[in-house]
């Protein structure tokens, strides 16, 4: 190979190196990567792309163990549910036991085009998880007939980037964020 | 200065970009994934949804071989163009890439595609069909080997250890009588394998439609070879040096048959099987062709010129038997998974009644060396008879064990599964692996709770990847065949080495289930 071939590829590789360093894109994220324990989330879903170039017609998250009176904004153009289920224990909020509430919301009958972007907004409150443990929230996208499951959740010592479809996460935070 | 521009532009893009870029995607690819193609192509394309940099391009066969040409591939855009120079031989093959798109997302992948056949293996190797057309074909299939190893083995014979004078008209005689009957055998062998090939009975031997599936078949020409040099042993040449060097080579293309077919072939990739198998051939030849000519060199004349005969017969037979030891020991080592295999598994016990009888023809050559021929050159009148009785004998065991080679091939060798154990603590789920070496592996799922009630997935997919072997990932969907009973009929696990297996079950919509596992495949 002649120098110039060989610089080139060292710097590809180089440049690939570094590319791989940088969040992928292409994934369903929340915009903030960190919730307070024992506060308020609010959680802005980013979705960057439609299933394989169709476009979006509909997004279902699941709330997971310890995060209660989840609560979706209403988004023009989208017709919002919600679906309650008991949680796995009661928590103590407000000075009332709670152990039932939203478990699923769903974002329905749009249509967001595979180039363009939107976020899905909710918010949530952080029951006492210890501060450092990473949470998923497993997420259904659909495209019409196509349908993606980011539910994807990284085994011990494996990262987002080591999975196709990952579960978009948070990390949970030290406490604050009570309003 | 070119490189530069290059350089800073993607290194630009790349910190220029940001969430909104589209997803890069693969949307076709010629030849199209897990296509058969009819002539192979003279190129490989691959279109994606818009530009990128192309990261790694291989092109490999089933085995593992690497067949990615000298000459880079172009890049246009989206459109990726390697030239493939050289024309693909029937088989399949594998394609992977790897290419960054421009908002610095890699993506990758792989997919099979074949020449000349179909791309997706056939369903697993049948019985032989237990038609009338088995046993007859299974005869002359012996009578040609058989015919083949004795005319050969005889000319090799008489060349090398040069016989005394008197005797040569005879042996010739034999040479040519023997080469006839050999080329009548393998001509007619050609075409029942043919009909064999195209599904038709025996009677095709009479139709043009199976001799032109076994012109089509891949070891015809390695058949031709063999009929070439039987005729060149059947021809009456003369004793001068061009005569005996066109007869030594006749000997050798005859033996050209036993490379074309074989189980070592499935295992070895062809350049080594065909090696083997004509190696395993060759020294059978120079050992079993050897009887007849001793046998009338001694009841002809019992006197020092035989004697001599006998003490160049002793070198040359003790390193033909080496090798077919060598040889044979190198296939069954490749063919059988376990040693075991040779008394628990049918192949291996025909594969031991082979054996059995290749150890008599060594327990006849032991007493022949040791005790008879010593004592019957002596000149013991009683020694003599039993000399030319054992020599007989020797070839009928000897004829024996080819006929039991030639029925190795009833059936497949037996296959070793690798099994892996990828339970979590919710469920119980174990990976099987068949044969367990590389090559096109089935996959066989079980799924179930610890209770053992089987549970059934929406999906299961399995992903395979070798960074090693340079082999980017590629998914197979399971199909279900019973309640928490999954397959994949092939995974190509086309090389050697370590592979990284994720097995993916998602159980509902919201809760995918993978488990990873990593594997070394050493043969």
């Amino acid at each position: 190979m002649r120098v110039s071939q060989l610089a080139a590829a060292a710097f590809l590789a180089v440049g690939a190196a570094v590319a791989m360093t940088v969040p992928a894109f292409a994934h369903i994220t929340f915009e903030n990567p960190e919730a307070p324990s024992n506060g308020f989330y609010k959680a802005v879903l980013r979705v960057p792309h439609g299933c394989d170039g169709d476009a979006t017609t509909a997004v279902r998250i699941q709330i997971p163990e310890g995060f209660i009176v989840a609560q979706p904004m209403p988004k023009s153009g989208w017709q919002v549910s919600v679906t309650e289920g008991a949680y796995a224990k009661s928590y103590k909020y407000e000075g009332s036991t709670i152990s039932k509430g939203v478990k699923e919301i769903a974002w329905t009958g749009g249509n967001l085009p595979d180039s363009f972007y939107d976020e899905f907004v909710f918010r949530v409150r952080v029951t006492d998880i210890a501060p450092g443990t990473k949470v998923y929230f497993p997420v259904v996208q659909e495209c019409g007939s196509k349908t993606e499951h980011w539910i994807e959740i990284p085994a011990e010592g494996k990262s987002d980037d080591d999975y196709e479809h990952p579960a978009p996460g948070v990390t949970i935070g030290a406490p604050g964020g009570d309003d | 200065m070119r490189t530069l521009l290059s350089v800073l532009l993607f290194l630009g893009l790349l910190l220029a970009s940001g969430p909104a870029s589209a997803h890069t995607m693969l949307l076709a690819s010629s030849p199209a994934a897990d296509s058969s193609q009819a002539q192979s192509p003279s190129a490989i394309g691959l279109t994606f949804n818009e530009p990128v940099q192309l990261l790694a391009l291989k092109l490999m066969d089933s085995v593992g071989g690497d067949l990615t040409p000298a000459t880079p591939p172009t890049v246009v855009g989206g459109q990726v163009t390697l030239e493939l120079p050289k024309a693909l031989p029937q088989g399949r093959y594998l394609v992977s890439w790897r290419a960054g798109s421009l908002d610095g997302h890699i993506v990758s992948g792989s997919f099979g595609f074949a020449v000349g056949e179909a791309a997706l293996p056939a369903s697993p190797q049948a019985a032989p069909a237990a038609d009338s057309g088995y046993w007859p074909g299974f005869a002359l299939h012996a009578l040609a080997r058989i015919l083949v190893l004795l005319a050969a083995g005889a000319t090799l014979f008489r060349l090398l250890l040069r016989p005394a004078d008197a005797l040569v008209p005879a042996l010739r005689r034999q040479e040519r009588r023997l080469a006839a009957g050999a080329f009548t055998a393998q001509f007619l062998l050609i075409g029942a394998h043919g009909a064999m090939r195209a599904g038709l009975s025996l009677a095709a031997l009479l139709s043009m439609e199976g001799w032109r599936a076994a012109v089509a078949a891949p070891g015809a020409w390695l058949d031709g070879a063999s009929l070439l040099g039987l005729l060149i042993l059947a021809l009456p040449l003369d004793e001068s040096l061009a005569g005996r060097l066109s007869r030594g080579l006749g000997a050798l293309l005859a033996l050209a048959a036993f490379a074309s077919s074989g189980h070592a072939l499935a295992v070895l990739p062809p350049p080594q099987g065909q090696a083997v198998m004509l190696f395993h051939g060759l020294a059978a030849a120079l050992w079993i062709g050897a009887f007849d000519p001793l046998r009338r060199a001694y009841a002809r004349d019992a006197g020092a010129a035989t004697s001599a005969l006998f003490h160049r017969f002793q070198r040359l037979g003790f390193v033909a038997v080496a090798a077919v030891a060598i040889s044979g020991a190198t296939m069954a080592w490749l063919l059988l998974p376990r040693w075991s295999d040779l008394w628990e598994s049918a192949y291996g016990l025909r594969l031991s009644a082979k054996l059995l009888a290749v150890l008599t023809m060594l327990a006849i050559a032991a007493l022949n060396r040791f005790w008879l021929t010593p004592r019957a050159l002596a000149g013991a009148a009683a020694m003599r008879r039993r000399l030319l009785r054992v020599l007989q004998l020797d070839l009928a065991v000897a004829l024996l064990a080819v006929v039991l080679a030639v029925g190795l091939s009833a059936g497949p060798p037996p296959t070793a599964s690798l099994v892996f154990d990828l339970s979590n603590e919710q469920y119980a789920i174990m990976l099987t692996l068949s044969p367990g070496r590389s090559g096109d592996n089935e996959a066989a799922v079980r799924i179930g709770m610890h209770d053992g009630m089987p549970i059934d997935p929406k999906k299961v997919e399995i992903r395979v990847e070798s960074p090693a072997a340079g082999i980017e990932p590629s998914t197979q969907e399971a199909s279900q065949i019973a309640p928490g009973l999954y397959r994949v009929p092939a995974l190509p696990l086309w090389a050697k080495g370590a592979w990284k297996l994720r097995l993916s079950l998602m159980i509902d919509d919201f809760t995918m289930v993978d488990r990873d596992v990593e594997l070394t495949l050493s043969r």
